[in-house]
This record gives structure tokens, C-alpha cells and sequence, in this order.
């Protein structure tokens, strides 16, 4: 389950006006979303939701699921 | 092709085909059918095109695969691979064959060098080569020093390890394949472009000094990678002489002439001097290696006029007449001419 | 040549149990063979210390523990990479007088070395993030390492993708023995009737550019181009195709390269296996660890990787270079993303149809421009070359190309026209090969059209091949 304000903030880094994402959604799948913008994301994440994730973490995400999970822990 | 492959997906579950008969019988017939396939369009090539018109007579040894079984057979590098005349009727072995009645092989390679020397040797006994008299010729500078190395292997390694093998099964696969020479895309190019090999600048009938500066080019050249002082290894000449005796063939030694003029003309007082003197040497020292393994020769030193020359070593139309007269006399004799009946 | 069906018949006769045996030891017999007695000892060091430190770092709990085993791990093959990498040129340094005995064998080859030090750190990074489980066999761990048929110039293999498959190593069936060898022949056609026919042409040029003209830089750069493509896919076809034929599935390598629409694009389809090594293993964690700064952050990134990617292929300024100049390309690409639809709008490209094939063949330019300083003998070569493209007259064009003149002789270069005509041929081959093998399904098609194809690649090797001493090209990193 992937909540409405991560959702907001990725669409608003990828310029994208809508896109359909899921639990299971992958990076590659949601245009925009490359190796050279997941950096960026990750960061506007953390700078939106004020959290800071670890390098290992960020490396071992492997869907959108992952990431809201990672983040739900960050948050307190 | 990749992608096709790969995701015709690895079927680890899938068992052999019930019927391995089937498999066996597939992997006999594939080879089987393409060679019939390839024979059958050989056969049909051979009958319809006169292939050998096109081929590089200078290099017959490595494309005719009809090899002499016996008899007359040259050997050599380009002093006897017969360059220099206008058309093939012109050389040496022709002519022998034409006075002679018999079959005369030239099996001589332009730039054969003793490894390749020793290969030919072997492709020929190989092939069923018996009894035959083998001529080969020695230039007496093929001894002395020279500043480029001599490659180990000899010039044309490449194609006598395709013609020969290197182990049992690329020996089978080169014996099978000979025969078809539809598969050779030189000898099929030569046939398609009709490609002409005598009367070709520079491979014409000429003369050293009447014919453009071609044999003091070569000259300088020469003088630029001899390097006198030692001399070479006779050491082969022994080995292909016994390669030659295990099928009973007979090793002749052709000891080929020296354009003692053009050395005159061509360099100064002192360097003439110096080459006759190292000439002779080599030539001296040839004669008793030949002399001390039992080894017949023929020696052509001092048996062609200047005018029979192109170059430093190789000769012309003219020469070519002398050489088979050499090679008939000595055959017809059945003993050595040696230089000292001329001096 | 009697090794591979030794081997497959060894294989199919063992039980399943000790197969992984058998093809251990043919793939250290094959590595011996090559008599570089240096390299057999920096492969089982290479093993010895990824085995342990995998299974270290695996049953360890203490994260700090973890972190160092894994930087001890990654320490050790890049200390074993880089050692055997500079070995020669410091040796060199210490004493020229140093005369190592050879007897016969390259001391200082570096072949395979390259390859699976980087399969290793791959291998301890995945134990690591816990994405891939260690393999506590060792035998098949070992095996891992140095299959055969990727032992010399890879594909770089997962742990995820590879080790499954050793796990269990069902017996040989006709099929995959037979498209693996249909593979395999396809791999050697490329190889030794188009890459060894393109070589000379090239060659002749890049050994000398300063005799060259414009046009013929161009034409030996265009050829290097596909020189390599068709070196490099046809080794790793014949890889995979052997692979196969053992029901091993190796990481296909190549996607038709030069049909990319963009440099990034290009990455993902050239030599995929290395390119998503530094992807995975050097520019994430660096673009991650520097995601405070944005966009040079990941310039930086991409930077560090694609030196890194110059440095592997050779130590040389050359590799340097092309490495740096594809960084700088992404680079680029990267922070003018933002302008780029209004420059396609401002040529008129936006929607035409024809904007995929101009991105594609801009893109080709780009990447054949690189290739000048791969293939250069010196950086010194390489900046001539670049800079003299569009220079039209040379210093010495030989008497045979003068006679052919202009745009013929600038290709031909001193080659004969007999033998372009051959590797035209060979080419057009290639391409219908690629083409074609992609839509149509050998392996369903009835059985004369299988062996009409299968007779016409034998005729075409036995034809079109060309012997040479090139080797492989990717064999020396």
C-alpha cells in the first residue's frame, strides 16, 4: 500500500502528473525513473518526509512497497 | 540469433527423445549428406570449369590436389618456381616434360624457405610420393647471413598446416578436404576474375640490365640484409634428404647459379671482391657438406651466360632452357655435373 | 577440440552428485592449459578468500564485523586485480634488468583475472545486502568462479543468476547440445570470418594514422566499430553456447549496441554484465553516498564509474580516456535533460518518425568517436586521429591505393579489393544472422530448413574465415 503523500512527492520530483503505483511497482516501470534520477529521489524523500535513510538500506530496495515500508519506519 | 536462441528456454525437465536411434542416425547422416552435397558440386565444377588455368602455378603445391605418386619432381623456392617467363610453356619443367615424355612436378614456392622446404617434403611423402627424383635448388647465398630473420616456421606455415594438419583428426580433415576444391574460395575468386599469372609486370621474360632498374633495386636491397661473417646451418638438407629416403625418393641438389656481372657492375671494386670471395666460400663450403652426406648435385655455377638473368639469382626464359638442359643431363647420365667440368 | 565433447560425455556419465566435480576440474585443467602458472595461484586465491569471507560475512551478526569482512573481501580482489594488472609495468620499474625465465609461458597475462576478481566482489556485496545466499559448498562455490567457459572473458555472473543453476545440474539433452553448438558456430563465424576480416583494414591504419587521410581515419574507425562488436559478441556466443550445452544459462552480454538511441542506452546493451557491474557496484553506492549534492553528485558519480571502466580494460591513457569521454557523454546527456525536448522541438524531430533513427545514429557517432582512443596504440595517436577526421590530404598513400583513388582507396587503405568483397560478404551474413535470428525460431522449423541453415554456416566458416594472430580482442583485461 503505497500512501497518497509519498505517491504526491515522487510524482512532483518526476514531473509526472499521475502514474499508477503500487506495492509492487518498480522503479523502471514509472517513466522518468532511472538510475541517473534514483539519487535524487531517495533525497527529495527524505527531505520531505525529514528522514535520513543509510546507503544499505537505499540499496536494498527493490520496489515501491520497499520504499514505503523503509520510510514508515523512519517516521516516528 | 541471440535472443532466439536463448529464450527457446533450457529445457533441464526435458528427457532424450524416446528414440535415441533417431539422434545416432541424425549425427551420421549430417556430416554425410554435406559431404555428398559438397562432392557432388566439386565433381560438377571440376568437369565444367578448367580451373587449373586460373591457378597460381608457383604455388601448385598447395592447391593441385593431384600430387605426384612418382617421378620427376621440383622442389624449391622462386629461382625454380619459374616466374620470369611469358607463358608456362616457357619453363623448365614443361620443357623436361616435353623432351622427356614424362610427367615432371613443379612443386617450387615463391619465398620457400628450408622449413618450407622440409613441409613440402613431408606433404609429398605423405600423399604417396615413391621413387621419384626430387630436384631441389640451393642458392650458395642462402647460407651466408642475413640481417632479417628468417622466420622458424618458414613463409607459407600457414597453409602447409591447413594441407597437412597438426594431429589425427585436422590430418583427416585436411586429407578429406583436399580433394574438393570447390571449397577453396582462391582457387573459385581465380576462376571467377580469370586471373593471369605469366606475363604479368614484373613476372615476364627480361633481362637484368636491359630492362628497367628493377634488378638494382633488388640489389641494393640485398646488400642493405646481407651481413658476411658466419655461415648458416647446413643441418637440413640432411633432414629432408632422410625425409625423402624413409619413401625412397631421391634428393637432387640443384646448386643454382649467381649473376657474378651484376655484383661487378652494381657495387664498387672492393664489395665485388668481397661478395665472389664470400660466394665462393659458400658455394665451396655447400659442395663438401653435399659431398661428405652423399648427397648428388647439380651444379650450376658458372653454367649460364649474364644474359640469362633477371635479377641477382632468378633467370628468364632463356635460363630457364639452360636449367632443364642441366636437369635432362644430369637425368639422362645418371651422375652429378659438376662445375669443375667447366672451369 | 576434442575437449569440449570429452568433457560432455564425462558430465553426462557422472551422476548428478559429483558433476559439478567434473566440470571444476575441466575448467582448472582449461585455465592450466593456458600455462600461466601466476594466474592458476590468483584464481585460487581469488577463491579461497571470497569462499571464506562470503560465509564469514553471512554468519556473522555483528554489523560492524559484517562491514569489515566485506571491505577485507573487496580489498583482497582489488589488490589482486590491480597486482596483476600493474605486475608487468612495475617490474618494469624496479629493474629492467630482471629476467624472469618463461619457458614457454606468459608471466605477465592477465587473462580472466579481470573478470572474475569483479564476479567476486559482486559476489561478497550481494552476500552482504543479503540479496544473494553464500554458497557453503565449495566445489561448487569454486566452480562459480571458474566455469569454463566464462573463466576468460566473462559475462560477469550473479550469484543469484549463476549459482541456482549449479545446484542442480541436470544431464545434457540433444536439444540444448544442439542449439549450444549451433550457437557456439555462430559465436566462431563472427569471430574468425567477420572481427579477424575487419582487422586488417583497420589495422593498416591505426598502426600509422599519420599516413592516412581524413577519410581513411573515418573508414578504419567505422570498421573498428564493428570489429569489436563482432570480436566480442561472437566470443561470448561461443561462451554462452557451450554453456549451454551443459543446460547452464549464462547472462546474455550483448543487444544489438549500435541500434541504442542514447548513450545510456548504448550501456545497456553493450557488454550488459560489466556495465551492470560498475551500474550496480560503483555508480548506485557512490550516486546514493553523494545524493546531498545533487546534480554534481551524480557527475561525480558517473565520473568515478566510468574511470573506473577505462582503468579495467588497460592501463594506458588510451582506456583512460575512453572511459572519461563516455562519463562525460552521460554526463552531459544527464544536465541537458532538461533543454533536450526543446532543442528536438527547435530542429523540427519532435514527433517525426524519423527522430528514433537520426538519435540512433547520432548516438553511433558518439560511440565510434570513443573507439578512436580504445583502439589507438597512444593517447598521441589517438588525438591525432581525432583531430584530423575531416583533414583530406595524406602524406603517403601507397601506389596500389593511388590507382584506386578516392573514396575506395581512403576504405581499402592498401587492402585488396578481393578481400573487402569477402568481408562485404561476411557481413551481410552477420547482419542477416542477426536479423533474422531474432523473428525466426530455429529449433521449429522442419528439419531441412534447420540443416540448410546449419549447412550454410558451415560453408560460410569454412569460406569467409580468416586466419590471423589477432586473438581475441577483450582477452587482454
Amino acid at each position: 500500500m503505497i500512501k497518497p503523500d509519498l505517491k504526491r512527492v515522487i510524482l512532483q520530483e518526476l514531473k509526472l502528473d499521475d502514474w499508477p503505483i503500487e506495492a509492487e511497482t518498480l522503479a523502471a516501470e514509472i517513466p522518468g525513473w532511472d538510475s541517473l534520477s534514483h539519487a535524487s529521489i531517495i533525497f527529495a524523500v527524505e527531505k520531505a518526509f525529514g528522514v535520513r535513510f543509510s546507503n544499505v538500506e537505499v540499496l536494498k530496495l527493490n520496489n515501491l512497497g520497499d520504499l514505503q515500508r523503509l520510510l514508515d519506519s523512519k517516521l516516528p | 540469433m541471440l535472443t532466439m536462441m536463448s529464450d527457446s528456454s533450457i529445457s533441464s525437465s526435458r528427457e532424450l527423445p524416446a528414440d535415441a536411434k533417431r539422434i545416432v542416425a541424425k549425427l551420421v547422416l549430417f556430416p554425410v549428406l554435406l559431404y555428398g552435397i559438397v562432392a557432388l558440386a566439386n565433381t560438377v565444377f571440376v568437369h565444367l570449369v578448367d580451373w587449373r588455368a586460373h591457378q597460381n602455378p608457383n604455388e601448385r603445391l598447395l592447391w593441385d590436389p593431384d600430387l605426384p605418386k612418382t617421378g620427376l619432381v621440383i622442389l624449391g623456392d622462386s629461382v625454380f618456381a619459374s616466374s620470369y617467363v611469358d607463358s608456362s610453356n616457357q619453363t623448365f619443367p614443361f620443357l623436361l616434360q616435353q623432351w622427356r615424355g614424362k610427367k615432371v612436378f613443379n612443386g617450387a614456392l615463391e619465398g620457400a624457405d628450408p622449413p618450407d622446404f622440409l613441409n613440402a617434403a613431408q606433404l609429398l611423402t605423405s600423399s604417396g610420393m615413391k621413387g621419384a627424383t626430387v630436384v631441389l635448388d640451393i642458392m650458395p647465398n642462402r647460407f651466408l647471413e642475413f640481417n632479417q630473420l628468417e622466420n622458424p616456421s618458414g613463409n607459407q606455415a600457414r597453409r602447409f598446416d591447413r594441407l597437412l594438419g597438426h594431429g589425427a583428426v585436422s590430418s583427416l580433415l585436411a586429407e578429406i578436404r583436399r580433394p574438393l576444391v570447390v571449397l577453396d574460395p582462391d582457387i573459385l575468386m581465380n576462376c571467377l576474375i580469370r586471373k593471369k599469372f605469366f606475363g604479368v609486370d614484373p613476372y615476364r621474360d627480361r633481362v637484368w640490365n636491359k630492362d628497367g632498374d628493377l634488378a638494382h633495386r633488388r640489389f641494393q636491397v640485398f646488400q642493405q640484409q646481407i651481413a658476411f661473417g658466419s655461415l648458416r646451418s647446413f643441418a637440413w638438407v640432411q633432414e629432408l634428404n632422410s625425409l625423402l629416403k624413409r619413401s625412397d625418393d631421391k634428393l637432387v641438389i640443384f646448386i643454382s647459379p649467381v649473376n657474378e656481372t651484376l655484383i661487378d657492375m652494381y657495387s664498387s671494386k672492393e664489395y665485388a671482391a668481397r661478395c665472389h670471395v664470400e660466394f665462393s666460400r659458400a658455394h665451396q663450403s655447400l659442395v663438401s657438406y653435399l659431398d661428405s652426406q652423399g648427397i648428388p648435385y647439380i651444379d650450376g655455377s658458372n653454367q649460364f651466360e649474364a644474359e640469362d638473368f633477371v635479377d641477382l639469382v632468378h633467370v628468364n626464359v632463356h635460363g630457364q632452357r639452360r636449367i632443364a638442359e642441366l636437369i635432362d643431363g644430369y637425368v639422362t647420365a645418371g651422375t652429378p655435373i659438376s662445375a669443375s667440368a667447366h672451369q | 577440440m576434442m575437449f569440449v565433447p570429452a568433457v560432455l560425455a564425462a558430465y553426462q556419465l557422472m551422476p548428478s552428485r559429483w558433476r559439478w566435480a567434473v566440470l571444476l576440474s575441466a575448467s582448472i585443467a582449461f585455465y592450466a592449459a593456458l600455462r600461466m602458472p601466476l594466474l592458476l595461484v590468483a584464481w585460487a586465491f581469488v577463491v579461497l578468500t571470497s569462499y571464506w569471507l562470503g560465509r564469514r560475512i553471512s554468519d556473522e551478526s555483528s554489523a560492524t564485523r559484517r562491514k569489515l569482512y566485506l571491505w577485507a573481501g573487496v580489498a583482497a580482489q582489488v589488490a589482486i586485480l590491480g597486482g596483476i594488472k600493474y605486475l608487468r609495468p612495475i617490474i618494469r620499474l624496479i629493474g629492467p634488468r630482471f629476467e624472469i625465465p618463461s619457458g614457454g609461458m606468459d608471466w605477465f597475462s592477465t587473462l580472466g583475472i579481470s573478470y572474475y576478481t569483479l564476479q567476486a566482489v559482486s559476489y561478497l556485496v550481494d552476500v552482504y545486502l543479503r540479496t544473494a545466499e553464500p554458497e557453503r559448498h565449495f566445489g561448487r562455490f569454486a566452480l562459480y568462479l571458474g566455469f569454463f567457459p566464462k573463466l576468460l572473458q566473462g559475462p560477469i555472473e550473479r550469484a543469484g543468476d549463476l549459482l541456482p543453476q549449479l545446484q542442480s545440474l541436470a544431464s545434457s539433452n540433444y536439444t540444448n547440445v544442439r542449439s549450444g553448438v549451433l550457437l557456439f558456430c555462430w559465436g566462431l563465424f563472427k569471430k574468425v570470418a567477420v572481427a579477424n576480416r575487419l582487422a586488417p583494414f583497420v589495422t593498416a591504419v591505426y598502426y600509422d594514422p599519420h599516413g592516412y587521410s581524413g577519410l581513411s581515419l573515418i573508414s578504419a574507425t567505422y570498421l573498428y566499430a564493428l570489429q569489436i562488436l563482432a570480436d566480442f559478441s561472437g566470443y561470448t556466443d561461443m561462451a554462452l553456447g557451450v554453456a549451454r550445452m551443459f543446460n547452464i544459462r549464462l547472462t546474455e552480454n550483448f543487444n544489438s549496441p549500435y541500434l541504442a538511441s542514447s548513450i545510456a542506452d548504448f550501456w545497456r546493451r553493450w557488454h550488459i554484465s560489466f556495465s551492470r557491474w560498475i551500474l550496480d557496484y560503483i555508480f548506485k553506492p557512490l550516486q546514493i553516498e553523494w545524493r546531498n549534492a545533487g546534480k554534481v553528485g551524480v557527475v561525480g558519480a558517473l565520473m568515478v564509474t566510468f574511470l573506473f571502466s577505462g582503468l579495467w580494460h588497460g592501463v594506458a591513457l588510451t582506456f583512460i580516456t575512453w572511459g572519461l569521454l563516455h562519463g562525460v557523454y552521460l554526463a552531459s546527456s544527464f544536465l541537458l535533460k532538461p533543454w533536450k525536448e526543446a532543442v528536438y522541438r527547435k530542429i523540427g524531430l519532435a514527433n517525426h518518425p524519423w527522430r528514433h533513427a537520426f538519435q540512433v545514429i547520432v548516438t553511433f557517432q558518439f560511440v565510434a568517436f570513443a573507439w578512436i582512443f580504445f583502439r589507438a596504440r597512444s593517447i598521441a595517436d589517438g588525438w591525432y586521429i581525432a583531430t584530423h577526421l575531416f583533414v583530406g590530404a595524406a602524406t603517403r598513400i601507397s601506389y596500389a591505393t593511388a590507382v584506386r583513388g578516392g573514396v575506395m582507396g581512403a576504405i581499402l587503405n592498401g587492402g585488396s579489393a578481393r578481400d573487402f568483397a569477402m568481408l562485404g560478404a561476411a557481413m551481410a551474413i552477420w547482419f542477416l544472422g542477426s536479423t533474422f535470428g531474432k523473428t525466426v525460431r530455429l529449433q521449429e522449423q522442419p528439419i531441412w530448413f534447420r540443416w540448410s541453415t546449419y549447412y550454410a554456416l558451415i560453408l560460410a566458416l569454412i569460406y569467409l574465415n580468416a586466419h590471423d594472430d589477432v586473438g581475441f580482442v577483450y582477452f587482454q583485461f
